[in-house]
Formats: C-alpha cells, structure tokens, sequence
C-alpha cells in the first residue's frame, strides 16, 4: 500500500469511529444527512471530497484513494481536515460542543492507542 | 440550549429565554388569528440582528399580497427583502414538479440560500397537496431532520384547529406549538396565545393575551400569582357596615381580616354596600381603600351624596 493509500485509510478509519459515536446521538438517518450537508460545504472547495461513499454500515473512502492516486500532490490532509472540522462544528452545535469534544477526544485516545 | 429571542414584547419571558435554536414549530391557528404578523414579527426582529430569513409562501397567501399588508407594521424593514429576507414562491415549484419533489426543492432551497431561518406559509396548503397521511407523515419526519442539520429554525404556518394539534403528525414531530386564536365581544376582539408545547425550555403555561398594534404583536403574559404563603394575623373581632338588620344577620359585622365578596346584577346596591362598610370604619378613624375599575371618583361622590 502507497503511503497516500494508507493516508487515506487512516482517514477513513477516524470518519468511521466519529460516524458509530454520532450514531449514538443523532440516529443513523440524520448522521447520513450530516455527512451529506458537510460534502456539500467541503465540496465548494474540494469536489473529490464527493468520492466519499456512506451508507447503513458506514464510511468508505475507496474511490478517493482510487482517484487520489494520479494525483500524488493533492491535499489529502487539508480536505479531509476541513471535512472533519466541518463535521465536528456541526455536530457541536446539534449536541452541544461538550458532548462534541468528548467525542473527539475518546476516538482520538483510540486512534493514538491503535497506531 | 442556545435560543433564538423573539423579540416580541414579554414572548421571550413567557418562553423563559426564547425558542430553543434549530426547533421546528408550528404557528397553529384560524384564519385571521395573526399567525403571519406573528411570525413575520419574530422574523424580521432576528434579521434585524444578523439572521438570514428564507419565507416560503405557498397558496394560502402571496408574496404581493404579504407584504403590501405587512409594511404598515413598524417591524417590517423594506431595506431587508431580498438580501436577508428572502421571500420565495413554493407554491409555484409544488405545482410544477409535484408534491414528492416538496423536499428536494426545500432542500435545495437551503443550499443555495443558507438560511438560519426558515417559514413555510402556510403549511397546510403542503398537507393538502399530499394525497396519504403516511405519505405526508414522512415527509414532515424527513423535513425536520433534514432542516435541523442545515442549522435551520423553522417555523410552519397552518390554519389549524385546537383539535387537530392532538392527532396530526406535524404536531408529532415539531418541537413547540404556538397556538392562536380570538373571541369576539360586543367592544373589542380579544386575542390569545398559548404555548402547547416547546421542547428543550420551560415555558409560561396557560392563555396569554395579545394584541395587534401598529408597533407588531404585544403580549400580556398569563398573570402568576405568587406561590408564597401568605400569613396574616386573624382576630375575632367584627367590623360592621352600620346597616342594623345586616349587622345582626352577620352576629355583629364581617370578620376582621377576611375577604367577602359581593356579588350581584347591575343597580342591586353592590358599590352602596362597599361604601358604606368604608364610611362606617371612616367614622370609626379607620381607614379605608376603594379601587374602581368602572366608576370615576366623581360618579361615586354624586352616588354616596345622593344616598345621604
């Protein structure tokens, strides 16, 4: 695996761990229309970002990687950053930014702890 | 819970801070009840201060029509319409694309828009168009979700009746109710609003009466007595009216610190005997307080002579 692909997948993984925390509390039918509103806000600037496929089980970012790969000086990092700092401010406004931190802070212990 | 303030006379207190950010409310009510000036009046005062307002009409009542009526108010703001007032025509697209494209078109409404708040007016016109309840059902469950994430308070505007709050879905699913509604009297139509339900905040219960101004909608909040218990000392002393059969009826006079009310049709003698209880402690070097609500000083000086 190229190091963009397992950027990407890091990437992929972290969307994932919000996406099961924010099951918890907005239901799965509304965390598909978050994902939704936040690809059309990042969109505006990065389009790839609506290579991002969802559904019941979760977040996949094959296609990104696939697309992503004839472009090996994309900015993975700033779109998908800008994704998720979208996704977390929106998320704090709906749930309140206590719950929202709390959230962030538990996947990234994780994430830390898996690498 | 962060809240959007009305900022319509004593609505913010009754709602103990505002209508929570992000809620779906329905303003329910008969035609004419001033559900439009209502929620126009909380709307312009939110993009007078920095909101972004999208107000969809449908048929019930046209954009023309809305705001020639609308700019007698001293709320309304010419200078707002069309740049963070945006007054779109639902209906139209409705009849065009059909009423399972309703969501698609709000939808795509928010995105090009970016609204923070959004009215649809009416509501029940949306209903009507829908030929299942099932079908309308969904799609009400869908909006408010949908909405919600678009960082949208959303206010829908339906001539709905008391009962139908208890057994429609929109009901179901908004987070307040606003319900208003008028009673006609020989002098004056009175105006009422009440407040069904409002998730998220407590709120000031019971009828809460309004009016229509040239200013916008003012509120007269429910009046709360206070809870505190109140002490006073009681005697078994007497105080009389002076009237001797009535005195001897009452084993002496009326019980001091208590209250009696007296009750009866017009020209019985109710002020009379008001009066002369107070005349008769006057006499005593007691004194005495008479608040009128109908009679002026005057009229009951003229009355008390006149009865010697």
């Amino acid at each position: 695996m190229s190091d963009l692909a397992e950027k990407i997948a890091r990437y992929e993984r972290f969307l994932n761990e919000v996406w099961s925390s924010s099951v918890k509390y907005l239901g799965l039918f509304s965390v598909q229309l978050l994902m939704e509103r936040v690809v059309f806000d990042v969109a505006t600037e990065y389009r790839e970002i609506e290579l991002v496929k969802w559904d019941e089980k979760g977040i996949s970012c094959e296609e990104v990687a696939q697309v992503l790969q004839e472009e090996p000086n994309f900015p993975v990092d700033d779109m998908f950053m800008k994704f998720i700092t979208k996704y977390v401010e929106v998320l704090a406004k709906l749930i309140g930014s206590e719950k929202a931190e709390r959230i962030m802070e538990k996947i990234k212990e994780e994430t830390i702890k898996e690498e | 819970m962060e809240r959007i303030k009305t900022g319509i006379k004593n609505l913010d207190e009754i709602l103990h801070g505002g209508i929570p950010l992000y809620s779906l409310n329905v303003i329910s009510g008969s035609p004419g009840s001033g559900k439009t000036i209502f929620v126009q009046n909380i709307v312009f005062n939110n993009v007078k201060n920095g909101f972004k307002c999208l107000y969809l009409t449908t048929i019930a009542e046209s954009q023309l029509k809305l705001v020639r009526h609308l700019q007698e108010f001293a709320f309304f703001s010419d200078d707002l319409i069309g740049e963070s007032f945006i007054y779109e025509d639902l209906g139209l697209v409705i009849r065009k694309r059909g009423a399972d494209q309703v969501l698609n078109c709000i939808t795509e409404m928010i995105r090009k828009r970016r609204p923070s708040i959004l009215v649809i007016d009416s509501f029940k016109a949306i209903r009507d168009m829908f030929n299942d309840e099932k079908g309308f059902k969904t799609f009400v469950f869908d909006l408010a979700a949908s909405l919600s994430i678009w960082e949208v308070t959303v206010f829908l505007v339906g001539e709905y009746q008391e009962g139908e709050t208890n057994t429609l879905s929109e009901f179901a699913i908004a987070d307040g109710i606003f319900y208003l509604y008028g009673q006609e009297e020989k002098r004056f139509q009175k105006r009422y609003l009440r407040i069904l339900k409002m998730r998220g905040t407590s709120f000031a219960q019971g009828e809460h009466l309004f009016e229509i101004t040239p200013a916008g909608i003012e509120i007269y909040p429910r009046m709360k007595p206070d809870t505190e218990t109140l002490k006073y000392e009681t005697t078994s002393e007497r105080r009389s009216f002076g009237v001797k059969g009535l005195d001897e009826m009452l084993g002496g006079g009326l019980q001091e610190g208590t209250v009696t009310l007296i009750s009866g049709g017009t020209g019985t003698g109710k002020t009379t005997f008001a009066l002369k209880f107070l005349l008769e402690g006057a006499g005593k070097g007691e004194k005495g307080l008479y608040l009128s609500f109908e009679e002026p000083l005057e009229q009951l000086r003229r009355n008390a002579y006149q009865l010697n």
